[in-house]
């Protein structure tokens, strides 16, 4: 039997207090430095160090960065301090697990605006194929991969090829369309350039831009379009299970109406066919709820806080948000 | 600097005439060099070096791979990007007879006086604990010369600021504008203040292109008339009188052009040197010695570097970015209205 309290919160509409908590997120991470405010340079999600009136940092730059430190140093107070900033990501991701990626990345509200004008335009949506899915997935990966590398190979030599140049530092963040949209909101068009003062700069200025028209007519299309290729959710996959809130899915009683996958922004087709995994966080989640909110089934799907329910499907809760968009009326 | 020593003809003969005539020579050399007047008193990070401090970890330039081009590039100064536990800085040759003496102001307003080694190599050092505490942020270093020649008091001050930061400790400061703006020392008898040499983040920010503001202080107050001159590293010299605020204003000069772009380097640093001088009628006496006129000579050299306008280009940016928006929504709509099917019906004919 479930507390009032608890059937209310089940009842209630997550979507509309995730869009009050994204504007807030977003104000935060990228007016902060107005007020003074510095929630810490190794966030588990993109709040841009080219920002400068940022409220907060991604722990990618600093990864990035401290990759360039040479092996010998690894042990040394610099591999300290290496440790120190993967400590606090740590510490800061798995209070909101991927929840960071829905709630609080300014990027991914940055998508999710450009999502309601395409919705306001009546522009039907795009969705990409099982296949597609999958194969698109594995560029995060990629990605991840690289922006550790790269940096990596700018401290060290592997294989006996030479150092790469200072160029390659954050070789991620320069194509990260975080880095050239964000500060535009205060006004800073300073990102919208291709350096020339090197091959290296001027190509990964240009994949920069390119990427961020590609985010910006991606997104208009296709719900959350760059998530699918994002690093951090990569990253994040990492330590998901480590995260203090969860998402659960009981498999028994999931009947498979679809309702999860067409509500998932980021189109995960497991969180439907999915019925044998009780963890079903994927690496492309990014814990926004929509999937709960979109289940009929009593207690089918589940968030979680250190194993304590949050938020819960329920067939109240369905049905009365439904009413709200005129279904069956 | 002209030397006291060396280059003085007919000195090979005798010990004893050497010994004996010598101290005469070296004072009479002594004195006509003074009264041609010495070079500005300037800080430096080593005899031979430039400005700042070198960074050894990104090395210095040198022949470039297959001995064609000769790489340009001045060292990363040290300051920019990493902290030092201790600073040492070298100066130039001072008088003899004056009177030279050391300050450093930390950047919580505090004023030390750091360890003095005179001599053929004069330098001070002094120390910079590491963290994001009282000495994150800019560090002025003076060196202060007085001495009266013939009626003239000749004060001359040598100032270079060091910006202990480290971005592990954070940007937090940068709010704090008597961290990130030049701060006087009033105690100094003239000196300089150059603005916005530092972005939000501690960073060198002064490039080519720049306007200067220089303002002349004498013991922390604004001094008008005094000359001012900025020399950039190629030569170029411009000469201006401060302003009764004691501001003078400066555009500075480019003067980077390589030849080819692949010798363009965007962290190439230039050397400039702001110098400001100033005569005064004062009688008073120093150390004994009676004066009748007072002479400033200050200095303050910076580092600057090519302005990203020499490398940046907007309109290719903005040009990309609506290529690759076109061809994304391009293909999203072109995609879409191939899978539109047209209707067919089979109908059954006789």
């Amino acid at each position: 039997m479930k507390s009032k309290l608890q059937t209310a919160i089940n009842n209630c509409n997550v979507s509309r207090f995730r869009f009050y908590v994204q504007i807030f997120s977003f104000a935060l991470l990228v007016y902060g430095g107005y007020l003074a405010i510095n929630i810490g340079d190794q966030l588990p999600t993109f709040a841009c160090v080219f920002d400068q009136m940022r409220g907060g940092a991604c722990y990618l730059m600093g990864l990035q960065h401290q990759m360039t430190t040479p092996f010998k140093s690894y042990f040394s107070g610099r591999g300290i301090g290496m440790l120190t900033g993967l400590l606090t990501f740590f510490l800061f991701f798995i209070a909101l697990n991927k929840a960071w990626c829905g709630f609080v990345c300014p990027l991914g509200t940055l998508q999710d605006w450009l999502s309601s004008l395409r919705r306001k335009f009546g522009i039907r949506y795009a969705t990409y194929s099982a296949q597609n899915f999958k194969g698109l997935g594995t560029i995060k990966y990629i990605l991840l991969a690289l922006l550790i590398l790269l940096p990596m190979a700018i401290g060290n030599s592997f294989f006996g090829l030479p150092k790469l140049n200072h160029d390659f530092g954050v070789p991620f963040c320069m194509i990260c369309p975080g880095r050239t949209l964000l500060p535009v909101f205060h006004g800073d068009f300073s990102q919208f350039i291709i350096d020339f003062s090197s091959k290296t700069k001027m190509v990964f200025t240009a994949l920069g831009m390119a990427v961020t028209g590609m985010l910006l007519a991606g997104a208009f299309a296709k719900k959350r379009f760059f998530c699918l290729f994002c690093p951090m959710s990569a990253f994040h996959y990492i330590f998901h299970k480590a995260g203090l809130l969860r998402l659960t899915k009981d498999g028994s009683k999931c009947t498979r109406c679809g309702n999860c996958y067409r509500a998932c922004d980021v189109g995960i087709h497991a969180i439907a066919d999915d019925l044998t995994h009780k963890n079903i966080i994927k690496d492309d989640c990014m814990m926004c709820l929509k999937c709960i909110e979109a289940c009929p089934e009593e207690d089918c799907l589940k968030a979680s806080f250190f194993a304590m329910p949050v938020y819960e499907s329920s067939a109240q809760g369905f049905f009365k948000r439904m009413q709200g968009k005129c279904h069956g009326k | 600097m002209p030397s006291f020593s060396g280059g003085i003809p007919g000195l090979k003969g005798s010990v004893c005439f050497l010994t004996s005539v010598m101290p005469f020579l070296l004072l009479g050399v002594a004195t006509v060099t003074e009264a041609q007047g010495l070079p500005p008193l300037r800080l430096a990070l080593s005899p031979t070096a430039p400005v700042g401090e070198e960074c050894l970890a990104h090395g210095q330039g040198g022949p470039a791979k297959g001995g064609k081009a000769v790489d340009d590039r001045r060292p990363v100064l040290e300051s920019e990007h990493r902290p030092l536990p201790v600073r040492t800085y070298h100066f130039n040759a001072h008088r003899r007879l004056a009177d030279v003496k050391a300050y450093v102001r930390h950047p919580d307003g505090t004023v030390d006086v750091p360890e003095l080694r005179l001599g053929a190599n004069p330098q001070l050092t002094f120390k910079t604990p590491f963290g994001d505490g009282p000495n994150h942020g800019a560090h002025n270093v003076y060196v202060v010369e007085q001495g009266v020649e013939g009626d003239v008091l000749v004060v001359r001050t040598a100032k270079w600021i060091v910006m202990h930061h480290s971005c592990g400790w954070g940007h937090d400061q940068k709010f704090n504008e008597q961290l990130t703006q030049p701060q006087p020392l009033e105690s100094i008898p003239m000196e300089i203040l150059i603005s916005d040499l530092w972005d939000g983040n501690f960073h060198f920010r002064v490039t080519t292109g720049q306007k200067l503001s220089i303002t002349v202080l004498r013991n922390g107050h604004p001094l008008a008339k005094a000359r001012v001159s900025v020399r950039s590293e190629q030569g170029w010299v411009k000469e201006v009188d401060a302003d009764k605020d004691g501001v003078a204003t400066f555009q500075l000069i480019r003067d980077y052009y390589p030849t080819r772009w692949q010798e363009f380097h965007r962290t190439r640093r230039g050397e400039f040197l702001a110098t400001a001088t100033y005569e005064a009628e004062e009688h008073g006496e120093y150390k004994g010695i009676p004066y009748g006129r007072v002479r400033y000579i200050t200095t303050h050299p910076w580092t600057y570097g090519p302005s990203s306008w020499d490398y940046a280009s907007y309109s290719m940016g903005l040009l990309i970015a609506v290529i690759a928006m076109a061809l994304t929504g391009g293909g999203v709509f072109i995609y879409r209205e191939r899978r539109k099917k047209p209707y067919q019906e089979i109908v059954f004919e006789e």
